[in-house]
């Protein structure tokens, strides 16, 4: 056995960890994701005890306990609520820089996060400026739509605080 | 009424990124043997333990609690595992908490040990605890979340960059006095302001390290730590508090609560003072060790925490009201921005709250400290945790 | 010992098992449970003080799982925490909130959909990444092992885990509340091919979807129930060593010591006279006929002849499983507190087809395999 081994640093042993797993969606997640890709239409669902609108759609309400009932058509504009700009790479997640941004669609109670597009990203402060809260954006369907919440992105229409 | 129960021992390894020279088994081995030491104890007096291990996936092992269970050496005792994403730690000494005051146990050792070093894609592993459906694919992580955060408050309560920073350099000055913090060189401002963007306003200087270390304290019932030779740290109130994961739901027209602020950690603190007959934080509390990974979250849990009005945590922070030596030192410990055992760090903010209550808080320690509050935050800051401890029961 | 409240269980639900619940979402199978258990015990989400969850990660392909489930098990903006070692510690850990007497209420909630994860693979992950898991040991693999361990008679031992699992799934038959429904035969399980000798595959109960909730309060809470109260009287817990036992794993020693702290507690001093039925960890039918020994209910040696003789029946001395156990109703991880609902039912004369006749006392038992076995027992009471 060599003796090097022990002596020339640590002793690591190499592991990996990737487990495959097949998350149902549930029919309520199923409806909102068959809207966005065969319809290019995004809905939320409404609590029938307090009247809120949460998109993404929930089946219950947090809040009252309580199934939410039916289906109310939010967007396709919104407004910012809050976001980033990610400038550092990290392992397993996209190449920076990229935005991501919560947004509250016109009609829904609730902010839902996306990707945003149509904003140059490579000066901080400019960028930040142009996403400032209370922006509007727009739902913009890709192409090619696989029933994922990446079938749409939010582009950004102009500042409107 | 619950049965009076104090924290008797600490032992913590002290943070550092890399820990080649030992296993995580070891890690936990080298906490329990200090906080036995510290309690004049030995593992035979312990009736029960609670193991803090946040996601299995940063360390590489299922159930590894129980891996740690057996470098205990504690086979055929009673051993639970609490995890809670980033109040693990606090979570864990809740749960420890309950042991003693149930009256079921008179001693339980509470630990939590991370390694966090030895996945090289803790963002990934974070970013598997979002939504599978809906949210995990926008790359939201740990960071990012309290970018979030960061914005509403400069857009709601005019937080500047500035304010951000002075959280930060305060952290370092005060990890400076502690040999067990992970980061101890000091900053300034300009250094904060200078270092590059991660999450859009969060510099790398506004974020916490990660680190590997482990940290555990000992819990005993009233007659036991009555007779402790160390001053006991009693726990006179604690609160939790659970939010949606769903961070949107915290910033359209519906919400309850806002993300720019922390109401959880308000409601959970409403809890604790109450139990410990806490009316005005400010006067009766002495310090507090709360976890800030980042420095817009400090900012909104001091307002939380009642020491001063929501909106103005940056500007209090920056004219010196939570220094050493203020009327509300806070992290003297250097806190979490200067040391992050992920599993372990919410529960350093109790043994360190402890350390302060016994008097024994070294370099760091405030003058004269009676009560002191730690709090705990995980989850999209969505989870919260509070514990008061106190030299009276 | 100076318990400073006494706890009860106050109502609970489990949702219908099927074999995979692609309808919904975890989230939203966690929310059925815990709805179900709240108007079982005629309450109100805000009625509740503190919510515990047992759950994990990697059965659950949720990094802290318990950020996606602590709201619908009813926590938003309420105390809540989370364990993870088996469904029962949620009860372990509810239960001493509430005899702290900081709590009043507690819904304690677990579930399965382990249709979304490879299970081989995540037990897998539990072992010791130098020493044990390039061995390629797995739970099914380590129970085999354990039962080579035990001392008596093998041919017996394999014939009375036979009737176990006739007896386990006749039972299931006979609940509602069951998964597999039909019964099988002797012969079947003897043609049944070997997964790891001397466990069979028919053995080894097919896995199911669901979610299990109970609602628990102090003895002041429980006065004002509409529901007879059951209480939890004896609770004791252990975790065993990490590789295999030191002593020989199939006198399950990690259980004994869960078992005498719960007796202790309980002041149950001979629990083959004093118990009237018990719902235990049976995740092949090895494991109940060792629970039998370790639990005290029969003396060292006797399980199997007990299993053959029919004591464990349903209308046998000392029914196990009346509900068909795991061997029915095998809800991974979560199974510890099916077993305490199914308890929960007989104590209350709710238990239905499979109610056995007018229990007062009973045992409940969670359980984790290997490695580290962990094992929690309850003594639960209707007076
Ligand atoms: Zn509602």
């Amino acid at each position: 056995m060599s003796e090097t081994a022990t002596t020339s640093g640590p002793l690591i042993h190499p592991g990996e960890w990737h487990i495959h797993y097949d998350y149902a969606v549930g029919d309520t997640a199923a409806r909102f994701f068959t809207e966005l890709r065969d319809n290019m239409k995004v809905y939320a669902r409404r609590c029938p005890s307090c009247g809120r609108a949460f998109v993404p759609p929930r089946a219950y309400c947090e809040r009252c306990f309580v199934k939410t009932t039916d289906w109310v058509e939010v967007g396709p504009e919104g407004v910012v609520e809050a976001f980033t700009i990610v400038y550092e790479p990290f392992d397993g997640l996209p190449v920076p820089p990229y935005a991501v941004a919560y947004v509250t669609l016109d009609g829904a109670s609730t902010a839902l996060a996306n990707f945003v597009t149509g904003v140059d990203l490579s000066d901080p402060e400019v960028a930040s400026e142009a996403l400032a809260l209370g922006s509007r954006v727009a739902v913009a369907f890709a192409g090619k739509r696989e029933g994922m919440i990446t079938d749409f992105h939010f582009e950004l229409l102009g500042h409107n605080k | 009424m619950p049965t009076k129960t104090a924290i008797v021992g600490v032992g913590q390894t002290g943070y550092r990124f890399k820990r080649t020279d030992v296993t995580i088994q070891e890690l936990a081995q080298d906490a329990a043997a200090k906080a036995l030491e510290h309690a004049h104890m030995e593992m035979a007096d312990i009736d029960a333990f609670v193991i803090g291990v946040a996601p299995d996936a940063l360390i590489g092992i299922d159930n590894v609690d129980r891996w740690i269970g057996q470098a205990l050496g504690v086979a055929h005792r009673p051993q639970l595992r609490v995890n809670t994403g980033g109040t693990t730690g606090a979570a864990a000494a809740q749960a420890g908490y309950v042991h003693v005051a149930s009256g079921m146990f008179r001693t339980v050792m509470v630990l939590a040990a991370d390694k966090v070093s030895e996945t090289p894609d803790a963002q990934w592993v974070l970013n598997t605890a979002m939504d599978p459906i809906y949210e995990r694919s926008l790359a939201l992580n740990a960071i990012n979340m309290c970018s979030f955060q960061a914005v509403r408050q400069m857009s709601q309560y005019g937080v500047t960059e500035r304010q951000l920073a002075a959280v930060a350099v305060r952290s370092r000055r005060n990890a400076a006095a502690n040999p067990y913090a992970h980061l101890r060189d000091p900053i300034t401002i300009d250094d904060v302001m200078s270092s590059r963007y991660v999450c859009w306003p969060l510099k790398l200087l506004d974020c916490c390290p990660r680190s590997s270390g482990a940290c555990a304290v000992i819990m005993a019932a009233e007659p036991q730590a009555a007779s402790s030779p160390n001053r006991p740290a009693w726990i006179q109130g604690m609160g939790a508090t659970s939010n949606t994961i769903y961070m949107g739901d915290k910033m359209g027209p519906g919400r309850d609560t806002d993300h720019a602020d922390w109401d959880e950690l308000a409601i959970a603190a409403a809890s604790a003072y109450e139990r410990a007959g806490i009316t005005d934080p400010l006067s009766q509390i002495d310090l507090a060790e709360i976890y800030a990974p980042f420095t817009c979250t400090e900012i909104a849990a001091v307002e939380a925490l009642g020491f001063c009005a929501k909106g103005t945590g940056g500007a209090m922070g920056e004219q010196g009201m939570f220094d050493m030596g203020g009327p509300m030192p806070v992290n003297p410990s250097g806190g979490v921005l200067s040391a992050n055992p992920i599993s372990a760090t919410a529960l350093a903010r109790v043994a360190e709250a402890a350390l302060q209550v016994m008097g024994e808080a070294g370099e760091h320690q405030v003058p004269g400290v009676r009560r002191a509050v730690a709090t705990g935050i995980g989850g999209t800051l969505q989870f919260h945790t509070c514990m008061i401890l106190g030299d009276d029961a | 010992m100076n318990i400073q409240s006494r706890v009860a269980i106050l109502g609970g639900a489990q949702t219908v098992p099927a074999a995979c619940r692609d309808d919904v979402r975890l989230e939203e199978l966690v929310f059925e449970a815990a709805e179900a258990a709240l108007a079982d015990a005629g309450m109100e989400r805000g009625e509740l003080d503190t919510v515990v969850m047992a759950g994990a990660d990697q059965m659950d392909g949720r990094s802290i799982s318990s950020m996606m489930t602590a709201c619908p098990a009813g926590a938003y903006l309420k105390d809540e925490i989370r364990t993870t070692v088996e469904g029962s510690y949620a009860a372990v850990l509810a239960c001493m909130r509430i005899m702290s007497g900081e709590f009043d209420t507690a819904l304690a909630i677990t579930w399965a959909k382990t249709s979304e994860s490879p299970y081989d693979r995540v037990s897998t992950l539990s072992y010791d990444p130098f020493y044990e898991r390039p061995v390629g040991l797995s739970d099914v693999l380590d129970a085999a092992a354990v039962a080579s361990t035990f001392p008596g008679s093998k041919s017996e031992l394999a014939d009375a885990a036979r009737s176990v699992t006739v007896k386990n799934r006749a039972n299931g038959a006979a609940n509602p509340r069951a998964f597999l429904r039909a019964p099988v035969s002797r012969e079947l399980l003897g043609d049944s091919p070997y997964v790891a000798y001397p466990i069979r595959r028919a053995e080894v109960p097919e896995a199911c979807d669901g979610a299990v909730a109970v609602v628990l309060g102090s003895k002041r809470r429980a006065e004002s129930s509409p529901r007879q109260a059951v209480w939890m009287d004896g609770i004791g817990w252990a975790t065993g060593d990490y590789g295999i036992e030191a002593a020989p794993p199939a006198r399950m020693d990690t259980l004994r010591a869960a078992a005498e702290r719960a007796y202790t507690m309980a002041g149950v001093t001979d629990a083959s006279r004093e118990v009237d039925f018990a719902e235990v960890f049976d995740a092949t039918p090895y494991h109940e006929i060792f629970a039998y020994e370790a639990l005290g209910l029969v003396p060292d040696g006797a399980g199997p002849a007990f299993a053959v003789a029919g004591g464990s029946e349903l209308h046998g001395d000392l029914p196990v499983n009346p509900s068909g156990g795991l061997q029915a109703t095998n809800l991974r991880f979560a199974s510890g507190l099916g077993r305490i609902l199914e308890a929960y039912l007989q104590l209350g004369g709710r238990a239905g087809p499979v109610q056995v006749a007018s229990p007062s006392q009973g045992i409940a038992h969670g359980a984790t395999t290997f490695p580290a076995q962990s094992h929690a027992v309850f003594v639960m009471r209707n007076y």
